[in-house]
């Protein structure tokens, strides 16, 4: 009878919890906690741009955000705010739950930059917020398109494309780390400038980078 | 330079020296010029002003933050974006800002954290078709009005008094109702939901609830 019973209470308790996991979650299994510039990585699963933009930059990831506000219950914030460069309208903030609610279109993988000091974290975050409402870099379908056929375009056009998402990320650690740190918040591999290195760099590059580390969805 | 440029000019360096007085949780009133679903609200409500946001964040030169930010429902949904979006163009829209007096720093923060927790929120258009019914002196229309509004989303006015009076403490949220009479008779769930359903921009801009820091109009 008792253990009829707790097993009743367990299984509730499963279920009670398995019921506040968001669709993605469930799929995918529960998030971390997260903590501010966390970065977010999103696989549309909709839509040829972003199917063309993942094979030129040979990455499963096509987009990325960073964490602006995580979720804390002492501070009343009951949901995981994100800041992202969106087309058309430029930086916004939005909360997580956009990706995790839609499994059928999004899917999410989520990085962390280890050893970042609290002050630069706060630098990173006031650097997003200076940013709210920068607009956003159009892609170009024709150009991906090339791209995406010729092996000799696709070089070229790696070294001069701009990505809005990706060199706002990459721009908030840059601007936001001391002189000393600088480097190691550099996430393209290239034999370029850092200022050019900001422009160009990938949701791929951030996610292959070794100066970030998976909490989350490793792909 | 023409008069309508010199006035623009004069009244850009007025706010200009506003502008480092402003706080967090201070309300923004809007007037806009040239929108049509403007002028209805400010004729509806009898108000100079058709439009509300609240300041979200102000400058931190510790931490190399130079902006003002506000948070505002518009027809998007709720959005945080450059208070610079309605300084840019005087000619659009024209700015006044009150603030709720006797707020400490934990109350704004709980101001902030519901603002937060209402990021993506819908716009409630049909709410304006509402405001229209129960501006006719009718009962049968006013009733009919419930039926335009959707209790989980909002308008700008609607999400700043619930933020004002989600982030007050019990025995003080009678300071910060915005329109006034609600409570007279008795305070009942019904006059609740009405507060939040029919709150105004022009109520706030009329409330003595809040003071006038710059720009007063009614």
């Amino acid at each position: 009878m008792l253990r009829k019973k707790t097993k009743k209470q367990f299984s509730k308790t499963t279920l009670e919890s398995e019921s506040k996991l968001s669709p993605l979650e469930r799929i995918k299994g529960r998030l971390p906690d997260l903590m501010e510039a966390d970065l977010v990585f999103i696989h549309n699963k909709k839509g040829l741009l972003r199917r063309m933009l993942r094979r030129v930059t040979k990455s499963y990831w096509d987009h990325i955000a960073l964490v602006l506000f995580p979720k804390n219950k002492e501070k009343g914030y009951f949901y995981n705010l994100i800041i992202e460069a969106v087309d058309p309208s430029g930086i916004e903030i939005h909360k997580l739950n956009k990706y995790l609610n839609n499994p059928d279109k999004y899917e999410i993988g989520i990085k962390r930059v280890p050893n970042i000091s609290e002050q630069t974290r706060q630098r990173i975050l006031a650097y997003m917020l200076m940013n709210v409402d920068a607009p956003y870099y159009k892609l170009s379908f024709s150009k991906f398109l090339f791209a995406s056929l010729s092996k000799e375009y696709n070089e070229e056009f790696l070294g001069r494309q701009r990505y809005s998402c990706s060199g706002f990320v990459q721009k908030a650690f840059y601007e936001a780390a001391g002189w000393a740190e600088r480097e190691h918040f550099i996430f393209r591999e290239d034999f370029l400038s850092p200022m050019e290195l900001q422009e160009i760099t990938t949701p791929g590059d951030i996610a292959k980078s070794d100066k970030s580390e998976w909490i989350y969805n490793k792909h | 330079m023409s008069w309508l440029e010199n006035r623009y000019k004069n009244k850009l360096e007025a706010w200009c020296k506003f502008e480092p007085k402003l706080q967090l949780a201070d309300i923004i009133l809007v007037h806009t010029k040239g929108s049509f679903i403007g002028w209805s609200i400010r004729k509806l409500t009898r108000s100079y002003w058709d439009h509300v946001a609240l300041v979200f964040a102000i400058p931190n030169p510790k931490l190399q933050f130079y902006n003002y930010l506000v948070i505002e429902a518009n027809r998007k949904g709720l959005e945080v974006h450059r208070i610079q979006e309605y300084l840019k163009n005087f000619r659009h829209y024209d700015i006044g800002v009150k603030r709720v007096p006797g707020m400490d720093l934990a109350t704004r923060e709980r101001v902030l954290a519901f603002m937060l927790n209402q990021v993506d929120q819908p716009y409630d258009l049909p709410r304006i078709l509402g405001f229209v019914l129960r501006s006719f002196d009718l009962d049968v229309l006013k009733n009919f009005s419930n039926l335009f509004v959707d209790k989980n989303d909002f308008i700008c006015s609607s999400f700043t008094q619930k933020a004002f009076y989600e982030a007050f403490p019990e025995n003080r949220k009678q300071d910060v109702v915005f329109r006034e009479g609600i409570f007279k008779r008795k305070k009942t769930k019904e006059a609740f939901v009405e507060l939040l359903n029919y709150v105004s921009p022009g109520d706030i801009g009329k409330s003595d609830k809040a003071k006038w820091l710059y720009n007063e109009r009614r």
